[in-house]
């Protein structure tokens, strides 16, 4: 069914001149950055981006130098009136007590092992091995985080060796890979990369043979199985 | 204004001595600049002070895992109150980071030498940001600086939404080569 790839070409450049779109320049990773950095993503996103940074370094000193450029802007505000300042001050050294945050880092290191990284371990709120995967096809299981107007984050596990369903997505697709690796019309990922595929762009990932995949996808619109087995899973399963 | 090494300073008065008088220094310091940048970019009045009182909660509680050698005061605030709104903005607003994670630790270190201070690394992106085209520049600064989504800038500019998208990842690319080639010089000047 391959042809389904060369059929998502023309709307690919959709709006976009072919001499733009080529431009292999472009990373849509130092964007994704720039706005994490900002603070504009949504929860779920930022998390996978702060998950990313976690587990690569590199991407870490972009990431702080623009952090650094907000900060300075926000010394540069023109300050407001604190009406209330002595109030909110003793409110924050009434906050000494330590034990509820004494018990949260215990429960964090629990979760986080060599695939989880801190920010997926507080967001997911257990560990890999807790997870109540259902599966999808067989070597596909998955399991839904969130689902909503927004968007979707999903964990996948894929078995060595298996392909996803067919997809395509109204949004772009961020998919972190947390242990094994896959490759996609796009390229090869390992731990710790983000592949990102954009909208209408048909892609069918694949594990590499071998080591299960474990990743964290997040889609800023709803996700459509497009391919034949695809269809029927979209139609049993991801109704909503 | 206080200087990077005073609020470094105070910082680590309140963490080595819970010293009140040091803290309400940096309160007075930060708190209505963060509340104001938070009402800028479109927080209400009432959630401004929120996420602001929560940032600086968690600088009095946790200013023992601010490291200097690692990153600004200010851009260590920052995080925090970055990442608090985000959390607020959720249906059940749980924490999603803590300034123990890994993550807050990124080193703030563009320059190689280690010898830039934040001012200097801020006009190193600052210069790194001018040596961009103009077209990549002006869409640049409207999706980092006003927070335009990319349809907003497209309506805005007249420009086709591929072009707005295609335009901002090349720019941020190039900034990000820039940076980390420590090549700012020659090509800003």
């Amino acid at each position: 069914m391959r042809n389904h790839n060369t059929r998502g070409w023309p709307r690919l450049v959709r709006n976009v001149t072919t001499r733009e779109t080529m431009h292999h320049d472009e990373k849509p990773l130092d964007t994704l950055l720039a706005h994490y950095a900002r603070g504009a993503l949504s929860a779920p996103l930022h998390v996978l981006v702060a998950s990313h940074l976690e587990l690569r370094p590199e991407s870490q000193r972009f990431v702080s130098a623009l952090e650094g450029v907000v900060a300075s802007a926000i010394l540069e505000e023109e300050p407001v009136d604190i009406g209330d300042r002595d109030a909110r001050l003793a409110a924050i050294f009434a906050e000494d007590g330590a034990g509820e945050t004494l018990a949260r880092p215990r429960a964090v290191e629990r979760m986080v092992s060599g695939d989880m990284p801190h920010p997926l371990a507080r967001y997911l709120g257990q560990s890999l091995k807790e997870v109540p995967w259902r599966t999808l096809l067989p070597g596909v299981k998955e399991y839904r985080i969130e689902d909503n107007e927004e968007g979707e984050a999903v964990l996948y596990w894929i078995k060595g060796g298996r392909k996803m369903p067919f997809h395509t997505h109204e949004g772009s697709e961020y998919t972190l890979v947390l242990k094994g690796a896959f490759s996609d019309l796009n390229g090869h990922y390992g731990r710790g990369d983000i592949a990102i595929a954009d909208a209408d762009v048909d892609h069918r990932p694949i594990a590499d043979p071998g080591e299960d995949c474990f990743c964290f996808a997040v889609t800023d619109a709803p996700l459509k199985l497009t391919g034949p087995i695809g269809r029927i899973v979209q139609r049993l399963f991801i109704k909503h | 204004m206080l200087s990077p090494g005073e609020l470094a300073g105070l910082a680590k008065a309140v963490a080595q001595s819970r010293d009140r008088d040091a803290f309400a220094r940096l309160f007075d310091f930060f708190a209505p600049r963060l509340q104001a940048y938070l009402m800028r970019q479109g927080a209400d009045a009432a959630l401004a002070e929120e996420i602001t009182q929560d940032a600086l909660t968690t600088l009095w509680r946790k200013s023992d895992l601010f490291d200097p050698a690692k990153s600004s005061l200010s851009t260590w605030l920052y995080r925090i109150a970055r990442n608090r709104r985000i959390d607020l903005l959720r249906r059940d607003r749980a924490t999603l980071t803590e300034p123990d994670d890994p993550v807050f630790d990124l080193p703030d270190d563009t320059d190689i030498e280690g010898d830039m201070d934040a001012a200097q690394r801020d006009e190193a992106v600052r210069v790194a940001m001018n040596s961009l085209p103009d077209e990549q520049l002006s869409l640049v600064r409207l999706a980092f600086f006003e927070g335009l989504s990319h349809s907003e800038i497209s309506e805005a500019t007249g420009l086709p939404l591929g072009t707005v998208k295609s335009r901002i990842r090349l720019a941020f690319t190039r900034l990000r080569r820039t940076l980390e080639s420590g090549g700012v010089v020659e090509i800003g000047s």
